[in-house]
């Protein structure tokens, strides 16, 4: 009667944070992490034999704990996502009101955190993270003036007067 | 252990002492026989599938947050995103965020303008020539969005490829053209005359309709940026700056389409080849004047292709007052192409001094007679709307003296003076006309 149970159990993949945190997580789940996903299979960690206990932790030295628990909970949502075609994504109309629901509240952070989600998103490859998060800042961008960002990004403005104000005058011209 | 590099590459460190394979199974090291090693695996995963309904990777995780730090402080903002990152960004932004986005910093004005934006409809003008700035609302901002070690790199890049724009002798300034990057600046052919020549570089003027936009006027180097912009421009007028084949080569790479008029007011040394492409990719629908030109190779450059495969209802070719070359590729089966081309429903069309003759002109008459008669049979009751003007400038191989009417063309087809003066041929069949004008007024 134990073989049924073997079956069903999911296989668990071990991560590791930048600050030596150990996450288990679905090998499902984190089949959404191309980078990951190349890895365990470069490395034939998809061995069935090797319990969790006796597998190598994979380390993502450029993510905190924290994040990579925002990243996993992500993936654990999306799990049943259909793959991206890469080529079609290209090819539609970039678009940023196609978020969804659950995406928007998720991605509903402070700024800085939103920003650490799009470089562990970029990091560990995980494309449809990536855009939603960058989509969620473009809205941010959206319908600001050029001070409004500077004050909302905390950007420092660089340019002397003239250039601001010929910079000024080139998008009033291209304005409607 | 493997380590994931910042790059996303894998590199798989083993310890001399103790290699690590993900395949081995260290249960297989105990010293007990075969059957034994079978079972003991057997329960081993039996065991250990057990366990694993009971340990979720929830339980794991939030066992792996609850022992982080209460607070943790992140301070990453907008501007520590790498470049593709940002890119990716603009690139779901709109064309007005862009613009805004670009207006905030030079980092990012460097990217907007790097990036490969979306074209915006605007309905405008775009001149290329020399204009001062006093007299416009504009300041010049060559080269913002470098820094200066791009500069530095760009400037001796140019230096390589030092060629002239102009092949005016009052014209000092050297133009800089480098076509492997397209970067098209000016510098003076000596350090005291910089300002001067910055005054007198070439430089491009936008122009809108709306009086509340205005006019802008920016260097050349700005061509590219700028042109990428405009998906429809109302009209592009190529002002004071000769026609070569650098300029022609400059904006057949720049990206519009859907230009209104095409002004070129001194075809230089363009080669033929270039004039064409040029047109056709200009594709103006209004018209297309070329004038003001004096040299031989000009005129070899303007040819009756200019014509016959545009769609403009007006075009005029004049040539700079004085100068007697023959434009020789105009000759009378050129005109006769030219007035049975009927693609249009109605052009006008003014062509310089050429090898026309009289007898040519009367040729294309009886030509357009035919033609007008052939589509009368075809329909009878409504026959379509066609009209072509074509004006001549007098000749020595025009006599209007000699612009017989044969018999057989006599109803359809007069010769008359106008008050231009000129003396005009006309064919009128219903709404199909044609009027050859040969000017008197406009040379001297």
């Amino acid at each position: 009667f134990l073989f049924p149970i073997k079956m069903t159990s999911p296989r668990m993949i071990k991560l590791t944070s930048n600050d030596d945190k150990t996450f288990e997580v679905e090998r499902d789940v984190i089949k959404q992490s191309v980078t990951v996903n190349t890895l365990i299979t470069d490395l034939n960690m998809d061995d069935e034999d090797v319990s969790v206990e006796n597998q190598m932790a994979i380390p993502l030295p450029n993510v905190d704990a924290a994040t990579l628990e925002m990243v996993i909970t992500w993936c654990k949502q999306h799990r049943e996502d259909p793959p991206r075609n890469e080529e079609e994504e290209e090819k539609k109309e970039k678009r940023t009101d196609d978020i969804p629901e659950w995406d928007k509240t998720f991605l509903d952070v402070e700024q800085s955190v939103l920003f650490a989600l799009i470089l562990a998103a970029n990091y560990m490859d995980i494309k449809g993270l990536l855009d939603n998060c960058c989509k969620t800042v473009a809205n941010m961008i959206k319908g600001k003036t050029p001070d409004e960002i500077r004050k909302h990004f905390n950007i420092k403005n660089d340019f002397t007067p003239e250039e601001e104000e010929q910079i000024r005058k080139e998008n009033a011209w291209c304005e409607d | 252990m493997a380590v994931l590099l910042p790059d996303g590459s894998a590199k798989h460190h083993q310890s001399p002492q103790k290699p690590f394979s993900p395949t081995k199974k260290p249960l297989v090291s105990l010293n007990v026989g075969s059957q034994a090693k079978k079972a003991i695996r057997f329960f081993t995963r039996a065991i250990a599938s057990v366990l694993s309904c009971y340990t979720s990777a929830d339980q794991v995780n939030t066992e792996a947050v609850e022992e982080l730090p209460a607070e943790i402080i992140y301070d990453t903002e907008l501007d520590d995103m790498p470049p593709e990152i940002l890119m990716k960004i603009i690139g779901h932004c709109d064309f007005s965020a862009q613009m805004h986005l670009r207006a905030t910093s030079r980092r990012m004005h460097s990217l907007v303008e790097h990036s490969d934006l979306a074209r915006r409809q605007v309905v405008g003008g775009v001149e290329i020539g020399t204009f001062s700035l006093a007299s416009v609302s504009a300041v010049q901002l060559p080269l913002l969005g470098q820094d200066e070690e791009e500069e530095k790199a760009a400037r001796l890049r140019q230096q390589r490829l030092m060629m002239p724009l102009s092949a005016s002798s009052t014209n000092r300034i050297i133009v800089v053209f480098d076509l492997s990057t397209l970067p098209f600046s000016l510098v003076s052919s000596s350090s005291a005359d910089s300002s001067e020549a910055s005054e007198n570089a070439p430089k491009i003027l936008l122009r809108r309709l709306s009086k509340r936009h205005g006019q802008i006027v920016l260097t050349m180097e700005r061509l590219k940026f700028m042109m990428r912009r405009l998906c429809v421009c109302h009209s592009l007028h190529i002002r004071g700056v000769p026609m070569d084949d650098l300029l022609a080569t400059r904006l057949l790479l720049a990206d519009y389409r859907a230009v209104r008029d095409l002004v070129v007011d001194r075809v230089s040394t363009v080669s033929q080849d270039n004039m064409l492409k040029l047109v056709k990719k200009v594709c103006p629908t209004q018209c297309i004047y070329v004038f003001n030109h004096s040299t031989k190779a000009a005129t070899t450059a303007l040819t009756p292709a200019l014509i016959l495969e545009t769609g403009t209802t007006e075009f005029a070719i004049e040539a700079a007052i004085g100068c007697r070359y023959m434009h020789s590729a105009f000759d009378d089966s050129a005109l006769l192409q030219i007035v049975i081309h009927d693609k249009m429903i109605r052009r006008s069309i003014r062509l310089p001094l050429s090898q026309i003759t009289h007898s040519g002109i009367v040729e294309a008459a009886r030509a357009f007679q035919s033609r007008c008669l052939q589509l009368l049979d075809e329909f009878p009751v409504d026959s379509p709307l066609w009209e072509v003007i074509v004006t001549l400038p007098v000749s020595p191989l025009i006599d209007p003296s000699r612009l017989s009417i044969p018999h057989e063309m006599a109803p359809y087809t007069r010769v008359y003076f106008s008050s231009m003066p000129s003396v005009v041929l006309e064919v009128l069949i219903n709404r199909m006309n044609l009027r050859v004008h040969i000017d008197y007024g406009v040379r001297k």
